[in-house]
């Protein structure tokens, strides 16, 4: 029995460390960072995309001032500290995949994990105590959304979207500062 | 003369009354106390960072500092990838934050063959995991 569970956690281990792309994201700044944070295909292919849903309370995605999270795969978005429950899928190769899909549905699964990547996070910098925006950005990766660029400066804040590689996996990073 | 049977009933009462003030404050101090506690232990997933987590988020964040923001030319580059320039400004803090979990020098070497890349990468897949157990700890807490 002992024996068994040790080679499944071993198992599990090679499974977690073959996983695509996870998303780091740190919010240095004094502003929250509101918009839409997108997946794609890769190489900016034809086929699925999805953005994310708001996370409670706030009526969009939301990444507060000075806050952190981590997503490491599409369907377990939910469970994190900044936690994405639904994500809106868009298809215009197959429409009838177009709807809301929550975290865990076994077509994010199935067909989102393997085929997009993190894309990119069209976003508003706004004051939390005025709700003035003071920055918007286009960050993200230009091979999946034409127009995103990875490293912008606005007039009171920057942001980086990169990845780092390695030949057993990768990690994406999105900062603002 | 006094009953002194009535004198021992005031009495009395008035010592059940005093244990009773008595009992609720300590009461209300003890809630107050637990409060405060648990006041103290919202917003903690930051004081609960060893110092090794502290260093790795400070790297982050000295992306952000003037002098490390990509040049021209590294905003030229048609890849994603962080250029080498500022992969390493986050290895020292990710190789002590390896070497925090017990790793040896020797096996960090061995494992990552001086990459910054895989260096950096299984740092921040420690310091993933090691927030997402805080949060929870501090969740069941709660």
């Amino acid at each position: 029995m002992k024996k068994i569970s040790l080679l499944l956690s071993a198992l599990a281990g090679v499974l977690s460390f073959a996983q695509s792309s996870a998303l780091f994201v740190e919010n240095y700044s004094i502003y929250n960072a509101v918009g839409r944070l997108r997946t794609g295909m890769p190489g900016g292919a034809a086929g699925p995309y999805m953005f994310a849903a708001p996370n409670p309370p706030f009526g969009s995605y939301t990444v507060p001032a000075g806050n952190s999270t981590q997503y490491n795969t599409f369907d377990t978005s939910g469970t994190v500290a900044l936690p994405i429950v639904k994500w809106y899928v868009g298809d215009a190769t197959n429409p009838a995949n177009n709807g809301t899909f929550a975290y865990n549905d076994p077509f994010i699964t199935s067909v989102m994990n393997p085929s997009n990547e993190w894309g990119g996070f069209h976003f508003w910098l706004v004051d939390p105590s005025t709700n003035n925006t003071v920055d918007s950005y286009e960050l993200g990766d230009p091979t999946i959304y034409p127009g995103f660029s990875p490293s912008l400066t606005g007039s009171v804040s920057s942001a980086d979207w990169f990845i780092i590689s390695t030949p057993t996996g990768a990690i994406t990073y999105m900062l603002i500062f | 003369m006094p009953d002194v049977k009535q004198y021992f009933n005031v009495y009395s009462k008035y010592n059940l009354i005093m244990k009773k003030l008595l009992l609720s404050a300590v009461l209300a101090v003890s809630t107050l106390g637990s409060c405060s506690n648990e006041s103290a232990a919202v917003n903690t997933v930051e004081s609960m960072k060893s110092p090794q987590m502290e260093n790795f988020d400070k790297a982050f964040k000295s992306l952000g500092d003037p002098q490390n923001r990509p040049t021209e030319e590294e905003r030229k580059r048609s890849t994603s990838e962080l250029s080498d320039r500022r992969k390493a400004l986050l290895v020292p803090a990710s190789k002590e934050l390896i070497l925090s979990t017990g790793v040896t020098e020797a096996e960090l070497t061995r494992k990552t063959g001086g990459d910054m890349s895989q260096t950096i990468v299984w740092a921040t897949q420690i310091y993933m995991q090691k927030s997402d157990e805080i949060r929870k700890n501090l969740k069941s807490e709660k």
